[in-house]
This record gives C-alpha cells, sequence and structure tokens, in this order.
C-alpha cells in the first residue's frame, strides 16, 4: 500500500459526521442560515475539528522555509577550529563514512568561513556579520545548532521537513495544523503560501499540499508576481446580494451531489466557495498595504528593490512585502503561513550569494519579529526559520570548479531557529563538533521538531492522526521526542 | 511556477536504490498470462484481486455518468444534449440494465473518431513533450513556430499513428531516411526544452544543460525513469554507472537547433496564387503609366513654355561639415548636400537639428529646400517631412557664426515668427524657403556658420530630407524650382545632357499630379508585393563536423573530462543493436531500443500513461519512476499483459483506449455506497471508478461548450484570451495581444503558454509549468479556484452567454430552462430537489428585474457546480 494517493479520497467517517452533526448536518438549511448571519456558524465550520489535548501557546505559525539549504557555519554555527584547519583533509574516520552530491571526498579539504561572528544580545549569541539585523534579535530567539536528517537530496529533504516523509503524497504541517485546530479566520484561508523563488521549489504543490487529508487543508499559494490574489470583484452584473444568493445555492447543490456520490472531496469545494465569497471582502483589505505607516513600511524594506539597482529580480521588495503580508495574515487569523526563498543551495560562489540572499531576508524577517512582538502578536505566533538541510565544513571541489567557492549538502548536522509561540528565546541549543561536521550534544531530528511544533499547539504528536486506508497515520510516522528544552 | 533548471549534473545513481537492481520488477520483460476466453481482458485481472480479497464491485455508472465520463476522458468535452437523448433510449431500450453495450461501443467508436480525441490526448502528450511558446528563462523569447510541433502530435493522434512510429519519429525524425516534413517537425520534440539566451550565459554549460534536459524528458517519456535530476548522487549500489548516463548522453550530444522555413499546409499554394494576381494588376499599371508618358511630356512642354525668362539663381548650395539631431537620428549628408534624417525613436520633445557649414564670405539670405521625391520612379511616397502625410513644422531657425577663436556670434532674421514654417500640403514634391537676415554678414575664413533648426512639436514633425543655401543679397528669393533645374533649363532643349534632361522632367513628374498619382498608384501596388511563405518549423539537425566529443563529465561538470563514451545503453537493460556496423549506434538505434520485444519499460510505461488518463491515477501510481523508489505496480500482471496488447494491437492507441473504456471496471459507478465494501479512501483494487476534478484546460473548455461559446477549430497559431494588465507587467517581453473573434473561445490547449506570465486560471488549476516533462499532474483545491470560476471575466463571459440563450427562450416554463441547463452543464436530469432549489434561486435573481440577468446568475450557479468541473 503507499500512502501516496494522487486522488481525493473520500472518508466514510467525517461523511457521516457531516451530514448527522450540528453545525454543518443537512445542508442547504444550515449553510442557508450561515450565510444570512453572516457567518456565525461558518466560524464554527471552519475550526474546532479537534480540540487541543492540553493548552497550547502558539495560536499561529511563520514558516520561513529557506530552500536549497543555508550554510549554518556561515551565519549561526561559528568554527573557529574549521578556520584553524581551513585547506586540511577531514579526518579519515569521517571522511570513511561521508557521503556527498559533487564533493570528490578523497581530495576534499575544509573551508574556513570568511564571515566574522560577534556575540549579541544578553544571551551572548554569536552572528554572522551577514545578519546584523536578526542580530538585534536574539534575545527573542532559540538557535538550534544540532538538526540532523537522513534525507540527503532537496526534493526528498524538503519533503520530509515539510511533511515528515520524503515521499509524496503526505500533508504538510501547515495542513496538520489546520485540521487539528482549525483556522480563526472567517474570512481568509487558514494555510497560506508566499513564495520569492528563484529558481523554483522542486516538490511543486506537494510543498503545501493537504496530501491524504482533505484538501482543503491545503495551502493557498498567493501569486508572488503583481496582486497577491486575482479576480476578488464580483462582476459586474452580479450585486452582492445575488453573489451571496449564488453561493449558497452553489453549495446547496454541491451538498446533494455529496450526498448522492459519498464523497468528502465536495465538502472540500463548499468550505472553499464558503471561503472565496470571504475572501472577496477581506482579501482586498488584507493586501492592501497602502495603511501600513511609513515606518513600519520602511522597517521592512517593501521598496528596497526599487532604490538598489542591482536587484534585477526584484525580490528584495518580494520577499519584504510577504513578510509583511504574513504579519497581516496572522493577525486576521490565518493560522499557518509559510515563505519559500529559494535558492539557499549555494555549492558554488556561496560569499556573494548567500550574501546576496541575506541582502533580501534579514532586514524583512528581524523587522517581522519586532513587530508581532511591538503588536503582541510574538507570543501566540510561532516564527521558525530554516531549510531542509544544512552545508558542508568541506569546500565543494567539484572538478571543474576552478576554485573553490562553495558548500555540498550536508544532513548530518544543521541549523535552525525558533522565536515566539511558548519557544524560550536567548539560548542555543545543541552543539556541533569543532569542524561542525556532526552533532554532539541534543541531536534534534526532523521528527523531534515537528513533535515539538504540535507540542507547542497543544497536540501530542502521537495523536493527531487521521485514518487513511485502514490506517492512522500521523505527522511523526513512528518517531518523535519533544524538545523541552526549547520551551525553557 | 517550478522553474526548476537542471542545476546539476548527471549522477542517476539514486535511481535504483540499495538491492539488486537487476532484480527490479520493472526490468523483467513482461510476462502475458493468457485470459480465459469470454472474459474481458481488463476485467479477469482486476476481477480476479477484487474475488481473492473478497471485495464486491461497484455496478456499472448510470448511462448519463457514463456517457459523460467517456465523452471527457476521450474528448475532454461534454457530450451534447442530443448525444445524451440517444444514449439513454437505448438505455431504456435495454429495460433498466444500464446502456446496450451496442449503444456504448458505438458511441466510444463516435468518440474515438471525433478530431476532438486527438486534441484531447495530444493535450496529455503535450504535457510530456514540456511544450512552450517561449523560450524561458529570463529572456523568454517567443517561439513563433512552436505550434506546429503541437499540430504534429494532434494530427498523428487523430490518425493514430501507430505508438512506435510516432515516437521514433520524435526521438529520431531528422536522421530518418527519406525524413518526411512530418519527421522532421516530429523531431522538434527535443526543441521544447528550455532555452537561457541571456547574455553573459555560459553558452557550453547551457547547451549542456539542454542535453540532460533531452535526456530526462526521453527517459521520462518513454522509459518511465529519471535519469538525470538535479538532486541526484553517488550510491553505493548503482547499478547505472556513471559512463552509462552519457553513452545515453551521446545521443543527444550533438544536436543543433535548426528552423528551416517549411510552407504552412497550402501557403504554397495562396502565395502563387496572390502573386499571380499581384503580377497581373501591377503589369496594369506600369501599363497605364506608360500610356501616361507621351501626354505627360507635352504637358512638361507646355509647363516649360510657360516658365518664361529664368534669373540665374543667387543660391549657393552650403555643404554641412556636421548635422546633429537631439533627437539622436541618423544624419546622413548627402553628394547634393542634401541632408537625411532618419529618426531613431520616435520623441514627443523638441527636436533640434544643429548644422555647421564653413562659413561663406557673405550671407544675406537662408534658403531651406525640403527635399520630396525626385519624382523618378520609386521614390514617389517620400516626402519632405516626418509629419503626417509627410508635412512638417520648423518652429524656429537661428543662426550663429563661430569664430576660430571659438567665440559665437548671433545673425538675426527678419522673420522671427514662431512656426516659422510649414508644410502640410503637396508634401511630395521639393518647397524652398527663403529667410533673410536683418542685414548681410561679412564672415572671415575659418569661420563657421552654426543653423540651429527647431521643431517644437517634436519627431513627428521634423524634416526629412533637406538641404541649405546661401545668398549675399537679403532680398534673395527662393523659388519653387531647383537651381539644378534652373541650371538645366538655361540650356537649349537640344543642347540639353540627358541627364540635364531628366533632371527637368523629373522635377515636372514630381508637380504633375495626374502623373503623381499614378506613380504612387504603382508605387503602392510594388509595397504590396505577397510575401514569400513564412512558414518555418522548429526542429534539429545531427551535427556532422566538429562534433562535440562524447565523454564523461567527471561529477556533471562539462569542463572535466572523464573517459571518453560511445552512444549506448545502460548494462542492466537488455543490448543494443546498431544499425551499421561501421560508426556507431545512433538516435534511430535508440528509438528502435526503445522499441525492441526485449524492452521491459517502453511498453509498460506507455499503457500506464493511457490507464492513468482512464482511472486517474496508474497501475504504477509514479508514472515517471519505474526503479526501486518508485510505487510498485497495482496490478502487476494486468500492466504486463496490456504492454504485451499494445505490442499486439500494432500500437495503436485508439485500440487500447477502446480495450480499456469496453471494461466494467471502467464503466462502474464511482459514487461511494453507504457501505462500502472496504475503507472507501483505498480504491487500490478498483472496486469502484475513481471520481476526479478535469484538468486545467478542461475547465476551460468545458465553460466554452456548455455556453456554445467554444470553437472547434482545429489547430494553428495559439492564442491569447484577456488577460488582466497587472498579470503581464511584471515579465519582460510583455505584449499580450488579446486574440479577437473566435480566437479568443479556442479550447485551452491553444492559449499561448509563456513560460515566464503562464495563464493564470490554467496555473490556479495545476496546469504544468513546462519547465521540464509531467507525467503526472497534481490536483489540488483552493478557494482561488473558486475566485476563478466565480468572478473571472472570462469565465462570466461563458455564464453570459449561456444565460442569453436561455432568455431567448421567454415562453418556455423555468423549469425546462432548467432541465436543459443541467443538460447542457452535467449531461444528465436534474433530481427534483436540486430543480426546486435552482428555480428558487433563479427567481430570487429574477426579482431584481432582469431575465437575461437572472438566467446569466442562474447558469453561472450551474457551471460552478462541484460536479460540473469533476469527471464522475
Amino acid at each position: 500500500m503507499s500512502p501516496e494517493s494522487p486522488l481525493f479520497s473520500p472518508h466514510p467517517r467525517s461523511r457521516r459526521e457531516f451530514f448527522t452533526s450540528g453545525a454543518s448536518g443537512l445542508g442547504a438549511l444550515a449553510l442557508a442560515s450561515m450565510l444570512r448571519d453572516d457567518g456565525l456558524l461558518a466560524a464554527e465550520s471552519q475550526t474546532g475539528f479537534k480540540a487541543p489535548h492540553f493548552a497550547p501557546k502558539a495560536k499561529n505559525c511563520i514558516y520561513f522555509f529557506m530552500e536549497g539549504g543555508p550554510s549554518q557555519m556561515d551565519l549561526f554555527d561559528p568554527k573557529p577550529k574549521l578556520n584553524e584547519l581551513d585547506g586540511q583533509p577531514l579526518p579519515p574516520s569521517v571522511l570513511e563514512k561521508a557521503q556527498f552530491a559533487f564533493i570528490k571526498k578523497e581530495e576534499a579539504r575544509l573551508m574556513g568561513s570568511p564571515r566574522t561572528f560577534k556575540k549579541y544580545g544578553q544571551c551572548g549569541m554569536d552572528l554572522s556579520d551577514l545578519l546584523p539585523h536578526l542580530s538585534t534579535c536574539v534575545d527573542d530567539i532559540a538557535f538550534v545548532r544540532s538538526m540532523y536528517c537522513d534525507q540527503f537530496n532537496h526534493l526528498p529533504g524538503q519533503l520530509l521537513m515539510l511533511t515528515g516523509s520524503p515521499l509524496r503524497g503526505w500533508p504538510t504541517l501547515g495542513s496538520w495544523l489546520n485540521y487539528g485546530l482549525g483556522s480563526d479566520s472567517r474570512d481568509l484561508p487558514g494555510y497560506v503560501v508566499l513564495t520569492t523563488l528563484g529558481r523554483g521549489l522542486p516538490g511543486g504543490a506537494a510543498s503545501w499540499s493537504s496530501g491524504f487529508l482533505p484538501s482543503n487543508y491545503g495551502g493557498a499559494l498567493f501569486r508572488s508576481q503583481g496582486s497577491p490574489v486575482l479576480n476578488l470583484e464580483t462582476p459586474d452584473r452580479i450585486s452582492p446580494a445575488m453573489q451571496r444568493r449564488s453561493i449558497e445555492v452553489i453549495n446547496d447543490l454541491n451538498r446533494i451531489r455529496q450526498e448522492r456520490t459519498g464523497h468528502e472531496e465536495i465538502a472540500a469545494r463548499i468550505r472553499n466557495y464558503e471561503l472565496a465569497f470571504r475572501m472577496q471582502s477581506a482579501a482586498p483589505e488584507l493586501i492592501d498595504l497602502s495603511g501600513e505607516s511609513k515606518a513600519t513600511l520602511e522597517a521592512y524594506g517593501v521598496d528596497r528593490s526599487e532604490r538598489d539597482s542591482s536587484d534585477k529580480t526584484g525580490f528584495q521588495s518580494s520577499f519584504a512585502r510577504n513578510c509583511l503580508l504574513a504579519r497581516r495574515l496572522v493577525e486576521r487569523g490565518t493560522r499557518f503561513v509559510t515563505l519559500f526563498l529559494s535558492t539557499w543551495d549555494q555549492h558554488s560562489n556561496l560569499d556573494k550569494e548567500l550574501a546576496t540572499n541575506t541582502r533580501i531576508s534579514d532586514q524583512p524577517v528581524a523587522a517581522l519579529l519586532k513587530d508581532l512582538k511591538e503588536r503582541g502578536l510574538l507570543d501566540e505566533t510561532l516564527v521558525v526559520w530554516g531549510g531542509e538541510f544544512g552545508r558542508t565544513p568541506l569546500g565543494e571541489n567539484r572538478p571543474g570548479f576552478k576554485t573553490v567557492t562553495g558548500r555540498d549538502h550536508h544532513p548530518h548536522s544543521f541549523s535552525l531557529w525558533m522565536a515566539g509561540g511558548g519557544i524560550q528565546g536567548g539560548q542555543v541549543i545543541g552543539q556541533t563538533d569543532e569542524v561542525g561536521w556532526g552533532v554532539v550534544e541534543d541531536p534534534i531530528h526532523v521528527h523531534d521538531l515537528h513533535a515539538t511544533i504540535l507540542h507547542l499547539f497543544g497536540f501530542d504528536h502521537k495523536h493527531l492522526t487521521y485514518r487513511f486506508q485502514g490506517r492512522d497515520f500521523r505527522i511523526t510516522d513512528v518517531h518523535g521526542e519533544v524538545v523541552k528544552k526549547l520551551m525553557g | 511556477m517550478r522553474l526548476f533548471p537542471l542545476i546539476c549534473s548527471v549522477l542517476l545513481f539514486s535511481l535504483f536504490g540499495p538491492g539488486k537492481a537487476s532484480d527490479h520488477w520493472a526490468f523483467q520483460t513482461p510476462v502475458r498470462v493468457e485470459v480465459p476466453e469470454g472474459k474481458h481482458p481488463v476485467d479477469f485481472f482486476i476481477d480476479a484481486r477484487l474475488s481473492d480479497a473478497g471485495i464486491e464491485p461497484l455496478p456499472p455508472a448510470d448511462p448519463a455518468t457514463l456517457l459523460r465520463r467517456l465523452s471527457l476522458d476521450l474528448t475532454g468535452l461534454p457530450p451534447t444534449p442530443a448525444e445524451l437523448a440517444a444514449f439513454e433510449t437505448s438505455a431504456i431500450r435495454n429495460r433498466g440494465a444500464g446502456p446496450a453495450q451496442s449503444a456504448i461501443r458505438n458511441q466510444i467508436d463516435m468518440l474515438l473518431d471525433s478530431p476532438h480525441f486527438a486534441e484531447r490526448w495530444a493535450r496529455h502528450w503535450l504535457d510530456l513533450a514540456r511544450y512552450a511558446d517561449s523560450d524561458g528563462y529570463l529572456g523568454d523569447t517567443e517561439r513563433a513556430w512552436a505550434w506546429r510541433y503541437r499540430d504534429w502530435v494532434i494530427d498523428a493522434i487523430d490518425r493514430d499513428l501507430p505508438y512506435d512510429q510516432f515516437s521514433i519519429s520524435q526521438i529520431a525524425g531528422d536522421l530518418l531516411p527519406d525524413a518526411s516534413e512530418a519527421d522532421r517537425i516530429a523531431a522538434g520534440f527535443h526543441r521544447n526544452a528550455l532555452l537561457n539566451t541571456e547574455a553573459g550565459v555560459d553558452k557550453e554549460l547551457a547547451r549542456t544543460k539542454q542535453v540532460v534536459d533531452r535526456v530526462n524528458a526521453v527517459a521520462t517519456t518513454w522509459l518511465g525513469l529519471t535519469l538525470a535530476c538535479a538532486e541526484c548522487h553517488n550510491h553505493k549500489h548503482d547499478p547505472l554507472k556513471q559512463d552509462e548516463f552519457f553513452k545515453v548522453y551521446a545521443f543527444f550530444n550533438n544536436l543543433d537547433d535548426e528552423d528551416p522555413s517549411l510552407p504552412l499546409p497550402g501557403e504554397t499554394e495562396r502565395y502563387q496564387t496572390s502573386l499571380a494576381a499581384w503580377e497581373k494588376e501591377t503589369a496594369a499599371l506600369e501599363a497605364k503609366l506608360a500610356e501616361e508618358a507621351e501626354s505627360l511630356t507635352k504637358r512638361q512642354e507646355k509647363w516649360e513654355a510657360g516658365l518664361g525668362e529664368l534669373p540665374a539663381s543667387p543660391w549657393a548650395v552650403l555643404h554641412p561639415a556636421k548635422a546633429e539631431s537631439g533627437a539622436g537620428d541618423t544624419m546622413t549628408i548627402g553628394m547634393d548636400g542634401g541632408i537625411l534624417a532618419k529618426a531613431k525613436k520616435t520623441d514627443p520633445d523638441t527636436v533640434t537639428y544643429t548644422l555647421e557649414f564653413p562659413a561663406p564670405e557673405v550671407v544675406g539670405s537662408i534658403r531651406i529646400e525640403a527635399l520630396g521625391s525626385p519624382g523618378d520612379g520609386r521614390e514617389a511616397g517620400v516626402t519632405a517631412g516626418r509629419g503626417k502625410e509627410g508635412s512638417f513644422v520648423l518652429s524656429t531657425l537661428s543662426a550663429q557664426v563661430r569664430g576660430a577663436d571659438g567665440k559665437l556670434r548671433s545673425l538675426a532674421f527678419s522673420d522671427t515668427r514662431d512656426p516659422l514654417w510649414k508644410v502640410e500640403t503637396e508634401t511630395r514634391r521639393r518647397h524652398a524657403q527663403s529667410f533673410p537676415l536683418k542685414e548681410a554678414a561679412s564672415l572671415a575664413k575659418g569661420e563657421t556658420l552654426v543653423l540651429t533648426l527647431r521643431h517644437k512639436a517634436g519627431s513627428a514633425t521634423t524634416l526629412r530630407r533637406f538641404r541649405v543655401s546661401a545668398a549675399v543679397e537679403t532680398g534673395a528669393v527662393a523659388t519653387d524650382l531647383p537651381d539644378e533645374v534652373i541650371a538645366a533649363l538655361q540650356i537649349a532643349p537640344d543642347k540639353r545632357t540627358t541627364t540635364q534632361r531628366e533632371v527637368i522632367s523629373n522635377h515636372y513628374r514630381s508637380l504633375d499630379g495626374v502623373w503623381m498619382a499614378k506613380r504612387l498608384e504603382l508605387d503602392h501596388q510594388l509595397a504590396k508585393i505577397p510575401s514569400k511563405p513564412a512558414g518555418k518549423i522548429q526542429t534539429v539537425k545531427e551535427r556532422s563536423a566538429e562534433r562535440h566529443d562524447d565523454y564523461v563529465h567527471v561529477r556533471g561538470d562539462y569542463m572535466r573530462r572523464g573517459e571518453v563514451v560511445a552512444p549506448g545503453v545502460p548494462a542492466v537493460l537488455h543490448p543494443l543493436k546498431a544499425r551499421r556496423a561501421e560508426g556507431g549506434a545512433d538516435r534511430i538505434d535508440f528509438a528502435h531500443w526503445l522499441f525492441d520485444e526485449a524492452n521491459p519499460l517502453t511498453a509498460r510505461v506507455a499503457v500506464n500513461q493511457i490507464w492513468q488518463h482512464l482511472f486517474g491515477v496508474g497501475l504504477v501510481a509514479t508514472p515517471d519512476d519505474f526503479g526501486t523508489e518508485g510505487a510498485a505496480p497495482t496490478h502487476p500482471e494486468l500492466l504486463d499483459w496490456l504492454a504485451s496488447e499494445y505490442r499486439r494491437l500494432g500500437w495503436s492507441r485508439k485500440a487500447l483506449i477502446r480495450l480499456i473504456v469496453s471494461s466494467q471496471a471502467y464503466q462502474r459507478s464511482s459514487a461511494i455506497p453507504d457501505q462500502p465494501p472496504v475503507d472507501a479512501t483505498d480504491n487500490t483494487l478498483l472496486w469502484r471508478q475513481n471520481r476526479y476534478r478535469v484538468e486545467a484546460e478542461t475547465v476551460r473548455d468545458l465553460h466554452l461548450a456548455a455556453s456554445g461559446l467554444l470553437s472547434r477549430k482545429i489547430g494553428g497559431k495559439p492564442v491569447r484570451p484577456p488577460l488582466p494588465g497587472f498579470v503581464t507587467e511584471v515579465g519582460r517581453s510583455v505584449a499580450w495581444p488579446v486574440s479577437e473573434g473566435e480566437d479568443r473561445y479556442r479550447r485551452g490547449l491553444y492559449i499561448f503558454l509563456k513560460r515566464t506570465i503562464m495563464y493564470p486560471s490554467l496555473i490556479a488549476f495545476d496546469a504544468p509549468d513546462t519547465s521540464v516533462a509531467c507525467s503526472r499532474r497534481d490536483r489540488t483545491q483552493s478557494p482561488m479556484q473558486a475566485l476563478t470560476l466565480l468572478n473571472d471575466p472570462v469565465f462570466f463571459e461563458c455564464a453570459e452567454a449561456l444565460g442569453k440563450s436561455l432568455t431567448k427562450q421567454p415562453d418556455i416554463a423555468p423549469d425546462t430552462l432548467i432541465d436543459e441547463l443541467f443538460h447542457r452543464c452535467l449531461g444528465r436530469d436534474p433530481e427534483p430537489a436540486e430543480r426546486d432549489a435552482l428555480r428558487s434561486a433563479h427567481a430570487d435573481f429574477l426579482a431584481a428585474g432582469d431575465p437575461e440577468r437572472a438566467w446569466t446568475a442562474t447558469a453561472r450557479v450551474v457551471l460552478n457546480l462541484d460536479e460540473f468541473i469533476t469527471r464522475e
């Protein structure tokens, strides 16, 4: 049995519930009243699918998915010894087990970091000179230097980080949380995906898929160019009352069809029509940044691309706008926002390209943390920043590269940080060895990370499950330990 | 958007994972289990598994559902109400036992014969071919002729070109002996790869990326293997050695792009016809002009006689040393001292010409001649100015003298009007105007006369060809006669040289209205010469000289040469037989190797692709990965049987599809009963049909078909339906000229696929981004899809058209119209509850008082139903 099912699958249990339980019980009347009561019942229909197992610390999550594998020893994990050993071979004991995508390992040499690190904040966190803005937030952040995973390549690595499985077809973390908690937003999707993509995402829609969960738990991908959401205006000839009545009867008819065919997927369509209707009034306000103060816009740097002629892609502004949009979304109750930035896959030209990435991301990410804090949202909003793996302490001597200027994929140790939503800031968790090859203290696997995130949202990861093809699935499969240290 | 360039090299090792790859099922030759007589082969295998599991499959779908399923799967269009009626009648005749098998068979045959079948299945193929109408990357230049490959695919599928030939033409069509035009177009499969034309790109790196993509596309499409990918790494148990990858790579390492002319169907004939007509018309006009010559001479003599005594011209032409335009126009100085300004770009602001001349001794007047046509034939179209109808407006003229010391002093003209001089009529002849100075100025040797001509109304009003002269007197008159004409006229007619005679007659012609009119007519005709057939194709050509060497790229880097390899195939698969004893194997051999009876993959992969489009999911759920990391087949024996049957059927796509859709498994209901025989989410054993949303293009086609707007035109240039401006304004080359007339309503597969600006409603419904071969589309749901169907102007237009057609039947009861709406959109009758719901909504819509609006809104409801965009 493959967990991968490209088909939408109905679910008899939820179907029965759907037709017998109160709020969403047999169709037409409930829906009609819902729309007439201006969504009194709508909030219920979208939330409260499961009660959390215990009191949650976090309500929302903003996940910065830094596609490609950011280089930890150039950003978060200083390795003076590595600098010292620059140009030396890897110890034979390590070399033997080593596996690389591109490096010619027999001739590979350790590569020091040209970055300068300084201590910041009360906690004295070391950060690279590439992160001047983030360095002002360290006391709110828990840095993890001991992440590891078992996937060597981008696609399975990303799927593992996003879904807990290296295979396609599994629900992403954002889908699980929306499945578990529903959304607090009546008017906007509970799960939104914002992208600033250089080379694209290898997993495509699998990166925000609901997998085998009903598909209304999938992420709603906002457009990265121009207007984030199209078609928000009702055609001229359809009055607001007609639009309302239309959605009502569309869903009445969809409900009848669901009854006839038994397919749960239709329920997802119904919810999407309700949501679309509300988005028509809510989304224009969401994406209109004109109400933001000049100070806020400047803090995020939303017009940096216009001022920096070297930014031909416009990514500085696009990412800043996405960060601001993320705050506006959680403010309005969206449960989960993923911001993709690609790519951090610097096999070569690391110095320059890493600096390009931090030029895009450092300022708005820090601005977002401060903004959330000032608005009192940080306590309930978990912010996660990381990629699918890290990069090698070895220079990538890929044959043919004239000089060694990059690092290869490295699943054995990497860094990631979290803030807000119940995370104890101002601490560093875990330690890597002196050259940053392996984890020597507090190893945290991706499954542990997922277990911890679910814990922050009030769930025991072992008991947030979904029955599919006769089996109860969970995001941590059969693994996962909550990392208590992160919560202080 | 998933622009996912193949950044790496080409190590394919993750492919087979650990274990002994040669034991992997997909590398074993398919085994054909014989099917007992009288059993449908598909049902034989599927029922056996169901029976083993003790699962009772569902009964057949009702006739309406089955008809719609067949129509959507085979043609991508909904059944017409007439088809529905006929189909249901036959079912009734069958006394409730479902539609008669004969009726189903007829319907299947009819659908397979429909030209729309080819469009539907071509679109599936184009996903694999990563077809697009532009290059991708930053430049994303349009590919004007890419669509000819698309049309070839449609035509080949329509003709049911056997799959082996269909494939060989695409892999090696250019190499085939006596390659037909169609074969060369087919080889355009390789041209669908992304192309990076950015300045400063490493050309060899860009080329190797293309080769990798070509290998990848071929491997995905025909072998179901991801040979080259971005996330590859060494594996300890590699059954495929790196050199084996580069052996396959070697087949594709020497393809050069070629865009030969190849007239479109009928284009040559059309050209020849119109050329003949044009030649005839031209000859007639030439004859008319020749006829005029005699009376023209008479008129010229009369004109000459009327001129009387001509005084000698007081003007001396000033030959410019320098001519510059403030608008950056190209200023060409002719032998005769004339200056020709050629606009670089349009400039709405003041355009200034600055001219410098070696100083004449005395200047009393300046003359400017606006030189129109010299009248000698083809230049009748040349005008004095660059404005409308050849007009010009000179705003001001100023003169300065620059001394040898560089100091400037101004000369004053007596006429200081602004605008100073304009010519708006008779712009094809010469005009001249004298501009006297207030007082004559003496200039010293070595000084420079600087004239500044300002055209304040911008570049659309400047002088085009003009000449400057000077006279000593401040009262010098500028006549309309050019100096050289005066000089020639002063010679007695019988003493004139041929050149002098021509100078006079050419000038006269420019004045003679009758002649000019005819001359102009001929010029316009000459300009209308039909263009030669423009049709081109995109294909490839095997490089014969200066071939790229075939060697292992060590660690995937082309700059690092490893061992030299010859074209070949992985040892884990059957050996390749080269046709020629010498010179090694070529792409034809590779293509034949794919269709060798010993090839365990090609047929399985092909039938799996077809199966996937008829059941929503393949027998192997990972159609792009038949390796050990991919999904195992749910029905291995059926997969093998179909694979061997496809070959036995002569690789007839239509025959294989006919076989599958005539099975009970295909025709089963997809509705889940209250008591499903097994967990309803688990349909691995196919106890029911699957129910799933249609593809992006079909979402649009369904709207167009149901509303009656659909254009059923097949093939041709891609179209551009309307698109909001802010969608296109982000790309670099953003022109999106919206198609007119029926082209707005062509099927989705004809929408121009611009890689950096994919059509938003297609992307909203998971159309692939065309960057790499796509063997399986995502099927997502989102509120954005609802917004698209509700509010996108293109979809609303469909609702309006449908609403309007219902409004035209005012005498018919609403219930009947609701039934019609259901028939047209969903291919079935409404249930009473559905009719009630829609009638009540329609009544509410009607409260606004506008029947057409009410029916539009009602139609829009049905076009937004889940069922409408679902194949059940």
